[in-house]
């Protein structure tokens, strides 16, 4: 939506945006733990990275932290520890892990002398009903092509407070758009919404997979606001770092969470 | 009983030899008929005695009786003198001729032009639409609010942007008014140009200290725009045709001297060279704006008059068949002026206001809608009471009905179902007294309190009302039915300013008020957008109230064609809005759960230096300020610069006549840059590469700054004809006057930052920072006309 409004912008007064590139000096910030914790309801797919930010001039070689103690403990006491996997620094994994809906677990992450914690509870799991869709012909300015409008439908869990978010994947690439949503003011109906910023071009065969994941509150919000912090147009929000769950130092961001899944897949021809 | 009989046989003579009358009436243009605001009458043989013309042209002044040499006086008119002798009360209805169309010797005049010293206002800008028609701006489009951002303590929202900040507040904290009516959203394009059309406004007034008390509801300013009358004497048409835009305006009179219209439009055309697309679809593209104003007067008899005034103005953009974009404002005024004496002069104003916008999705069988609107219905009465020729009382009541619907969607030819968010009425009702008092012949004293009260009803028969937790998250619901009363807040709002004449060429001005708002724009983005959502006081969101206090001083040089002011102001901000980090506005019902509060204050110094009269004339202006903000929640609770914090401020306009046919015009701008969050490092995380801020509003944009210049080339204004009678040659005014005009908005091409991206090259890693600019050494010509 933001972007569109700099587009109107632009195209309303028929000229071209000049852009270059300017020198700006920041100061560095202290460096931060990076930590991206996710446990899914899928056998031996939960995993959890660590590692380290750079200076913003400094490049993308973001240092693996390798070593970490890495454990997660469930509500039952049970202690599973995640090692680090073989050939890929800085992800640890336990192939015979799967979350359960309805519990809550427990992180522990040991690194540099330094103790990281964070709990997330799981909801149950969630359920796509389906994913209908609209036909627009072309649209003009250089694009012959029907377009889809998709939409995605599912029904909220009347029991528990429940966060979303729907994540597509178009013929194998995730959409970094971000869906996501929660039942305050709708608990137990059913959700219906579109992809509004994803647009799907006919002609090209589209596969496309419809994640729909429910989590806690704490990653909601860490994902609402990263959401907006995430765009850097003159219409966007104050950018601001996305509120973490992660306990333990000043200097850490990421998120915890178990993540409950469903996915459901379309082919438009 | 002799005595008694003696006493009030003295205290009648007394009564009788100190009888006093009143002179009363309205100033109007002689050529046009227009009522002409805030002239000024002065008597010469009472130094310091005289009255201002109201909104509505009328005056009312108060002397004992005796012969009197009375002067009027008004900006662009030339000035009227008359001898009267006051034996009794006397209706005086005066035309004055405007500038440069005085053949006859007009008396030099004793009186200077020195209002900005004595009035007991401050905090006060005017311009007149003479330096409206002169200054360049982008596209050559004329602009009255882009030509206010070059007085002191007024800002620009951005680059070519219509929106501005006074003294440190945010955009929202303007009470923008036409013909009473307030305009919610007035700018179109996204900023880039003012809803209001230059042609067919009389008079601009800024007031950007504490306004008087007749007006309230917004924290910063209120700005006071009146429309045209319309020419009660003869038919007349203006117009002009531009690079983007024409726009034709024609006024006429109903009845001659008694009543007349005006009606003035625009329109934009970037969309007419799509037509010449070979593409079908950019063909049936549009993306336009236009403006509709009309208004109409009458008078009844001798003591009434009536106003009907109306504005109409949408922006549209349209993509193909399949999206939709449209907003746009609507406004109408109704007033009834009423003589109740000549000495009291009455108005009700019955004023509609609205804004709206629809997006829309999907081909005409498939219809996907969102829109969202406020509208106002707002009754008003308000009283001028010129007691006598030292005070002048002013008093009103004032009620408005607010109903926002902040988003409403539809769908069509598609089952599917999508709640709206639920309606919002509210109730804001003000009484205000305000008297303004000249003590002896060096003090002028305007002081008055303000009423106000706002009252949240509820909208439906189960209106939800939610608590919500210290974190944003809903703790309780509460139902309401329709009309029950959820919230009530009001407050009083003193306001006090005073001039004291130090010497005949200075003088010295404080003044210190409280104000209030109830109504909330929440826009959580940098440029002003047609989404952004305004939002009434609830039981969650509180009222801003601000205080401030400024104290100036006055000089005027050389017989007042130079004026020097300065003012020094310090504004303290309550319930000031901010967001939770990464709060979502549009769509959003539980919007105020990501709402925080904090306070702000924002203080400084400005300085204008003025030319007004000769061949040269224009302005120096310096502005250096402070605003800042702190909420818990942001920045560790810390003090942090505001959005809209600027430390310098420049703004130089020259306007050169250099004959009756040229006038050349300059000006340049240099401001600090806005103050912005930047990141300082970056991780991965989810596949992506983040950026890690470390402050709030930490950095800066570059500084900004920019010269425009324009050439307004006036075809000749006189023709030679032969008289008929003598068979000389003599030069006459033409009838049908034109002129083009060229200019040139950023001279030297500086590329002002528009935005600044900061991206990552995931393959190569490296991070840039981009900034876009976005005009660049534009010009522009137009060709205006009048007959």
């Amino acid at each position: 939506m933001k972007r569109l409004l700099l587009i109107i912008a632009v195209t309303f007064l028929v000229l071209p945006a000049c852009e270059k590139e300017i020198t700006i000096d920041v100061e560095d910030a202290p460096q931060q733990l990076v930590i991206e914790g996710v446990l899914n309801n899928y056998l031996g797919e939960s995993y959890i990275l660590i590692s380290k930010s750079v200076n913003l001039y400094g490049g993308t070689n973001f240092e693996k932290v390798s070593g970490a103690s890495v454990s997660v403990e469930d509500e039952a006491g049970i202690v599973y520890v995640f090692n680090e996997e073989s050939g890929t620094p800085g992800r640890y994994v336990l192939p015979t892990f799967q979350a359960l809906p309805n519990t809550t677990y427990d992180l522990m992450v040991t690194v540099d002398g330094e103790t990281i914690t964070s709990t997330s509870t799981s909801p149950s799991i969630p359920k796509l009903d389906s994913l209908p869709y609209l036909v627009n012909p072309p649209a003009g300015f250089g694009q012959e092509d029907s377009t889809y409008f998709l939409f995605y439908v599912f029904t909220d869990d009347v029991t528990q407070e429940n966060y979303y978010r729907v994540r597509p994947e178009i013929n194998g690439d995730l959409d970094n758009n971000f869906y996501i949503g929660n039942d305050q003011l709708g608990n137990g109906e059913q959700v219906q919404a579109p992809f509004f910023a994803t647009p799907l071009v006919v002609g090209d065969s589209n596969n496309i997979k419809v994640t729909l994941s429910s989590f806690d509150e704490a990653n909601y919000t860490y994902l609402f606001s990263w959401a907006n912090a995430a765009d850097q147009s003159p219409f966007s929000a104050v950018p601001s770092n996305p509120v973490t769950n992660l306990e333990g130092s000043e200097n850490v961001v990421g998120y915890f969470g178990a993540f409950m899944l469903d996915t459901m897949t379309l082919y438009l021809p | 009983m002799k005595l008694l009989a003696f006493l009030s046989l003295t205290l009648l003579s007394y009564g009788i030899l100190a009888q006093d009358y009143t002179i009363s009436g309205n100033l109007r243009d002689s050529e046009t008929g227009e009522d002409i605001i805030g002239a000024r009458i002065l008597v010469k043989e009472l130094p310091g005695t005289g009255a201002i013309t109201n909104v509505y042209g009328f005056y009312s002044l108060t002397l004992p009786k005796g012969t009197y040499t009375l002067l009027y006086k008004s900006i662009s008119f030339a000035d009227f003198e008359e001898t009267i002798e006051l034996t009794g009360d006397i209706t005086k209805d005066i035309e004055m001729a405007p500038e440069g169309k005085v053949f006859e010797k007009v008396t030099v005049t004793a009186v200077k032009e020195d209002e900005n010293i004595t009035s007991g206002e401050m905090g006060v800008e005017k311009i007149t639409m003479k330096d409206i028609e002169n200054v360049p701006v982008l596209f050559g489009e004329k602009d009255v609010l882009k030509t206010m951002q070059l007085l002191p303590g007024v800002k620009s929202a951005g680059e070519g942007n219509a929106g501005f900040f006074v003294r440190g507040g945010g955009a929202d904290q303007n009470l923008i008014l036409l013909d009473e009516a307030p305009v919610y959203n007035a700018s179109h394009l996204l900023g880039f140009f003012s809803v209001f059309n230059s042609d067919a406004l009389k008079d601009v007034k800024l007031y950007k200290g504490t306004p008087p008390a007749e007006f309230g509801g917004r924290l910063s300013s209120v700005m006071d725009i009146k429309m045209k009358d319309g020419n009660s004497k003869k038919f007349s048409a203006s117009g002009g045709i531009g690079l983007i835009s024409s726009k034709l305006t024609i006024e006429s009179p109903i009845v001659k001297d008694k009543g007349s219209f005006i009606l003035s439009g625009r329109r934009t055309y970037a969309d007419l060279f799509l037509a010449f697309s070979d593409n079908e679809n950019a063909q049936n593209s549009v993306l336009y704006f236009y403006d509709l104003n009309a208004k109409a007067n009458y008078r009844i008899g001798k003591k009434d008059r009536i106003f009907v005034s109306g504005y109409f103005g949408r922006d549209k953009f349209g993509f193909s068949d399949q999206f939709g974009f449209d907003w746009g404002n609507a406004t109408g005024t109704m007033r009834w002026n009423h003589l109740y004496s000549d000495k009291l002069f009455g108005n009700l104003s019955v004023i509609f206001s609205q804004y709206n916008y629809k997006i829309k999705f999907g081909s005409e069988d498939q219809q996907f809608e969102i829109g969202s609107e406020i509208q106002d219905i707002n009754i008003k009465k308000d009283f001028d009471y010129y007691l006598n020729s030292n005070n002048t009382l002013k008093f009103g009541v004032n009620g408005i009905f607010h109903n926002f619907r902040p988003g409403e969607i539809e769908t069509t030819g598609f089952d599917f179902q999508v709640d709206d968010i639920p309606n919002r009425y509210s109730v804001e009702t003000a009484a205000y007294i305000q008297n303004e008092q000249k003590v002896g012949k060096r003090l002028n004293l305007i002081y008055g309190l303000r009423y106000s009260s706002f009252t949240q009803l509820g909208a439906s028969d189960q209106d939800s009302v939610y608590i919500f937790t210290d974190a944003g998250e809903i703790e309780n619901t509460l139902y309401y039915g329709k009309w029950d009363n959820i919230v009530t807040y009001h407050g009083l709002a003193p306001r006090i300013s005073m001039s004291l004449l130090l010497d005949e060429q200075s003088s010295l001005k404080a003044s210190a008020g409280r104000t209030y708002q109830y109504l909330h724009l929440l826009s959580n983005s940098a440029a002003s957008a047609p989404t952004d959502v305004w939002m009434p006081s609830s039981n969650n969101i509180r009222p801003g109230i601000a205080d401030q206090g400024s104290l100036g001083y006055f000089r005027n040089f050389k017989e007042n064609m130079y004026e020097f002011s300065t003012e020094v102001y310090y504004k303290h901000m309550q319930n000031v809005v901010d967001y939770r980090d990464g709060a979502e506005v549009n769509l959003n019902p539980t919007v105020e759960g990501d709402l925080l509060y904090g306070i702000g204050r924002a203080y400084g110094v400005e300085f204008l230096l003025r030319k007004r009269k000769g061949k040269f004339s224009g302005w120096l202006s310096y502005t250096l300020a402070r605003t800042e903000t702190q909420i818990d929640g942001i920045n560790n609770g810390e003090w942090y610069a505001a959005r809209q914090d600027r430390t310098h401020d420049i703004s130089i306009v020259g306007i050169y006549n250099l004959n009756e046919r040229l006038t050349i015009s300059g000006t340049w701008v240099y401001y600090t840059g806005n103050a912005v969050t930047f990141p300082t490092a970056k991780y991965e995380i989810d596949g992506q590469i983040v950026n890690y801020f470390s402050e709030r509003n930490g950095y800066r944009f570059p500084d900004y700054h920019r010269a425009d210049i324009g050439v307004t080339l006036y075809n000749k204004k006189m023709k030679t004809i032969i008289d008929a009678d003598t068979g000389e040659e003599k030069e006459v005014p033409k009838k049908f006057e034109s002129s083009w005009n060229f200019s040139v908005y950023n001279l030297y091409g500086r590329e002002n930052a528009y935005s600044i991206n900061f991206n990552t090259d995931p393959e190569t890693g490296v991070t840039t920072a981009t900034q876009i600019a976005l005009f660049k050494f534009i010009p522009s010509i137009a060709f205006n006309f009048k007959f």
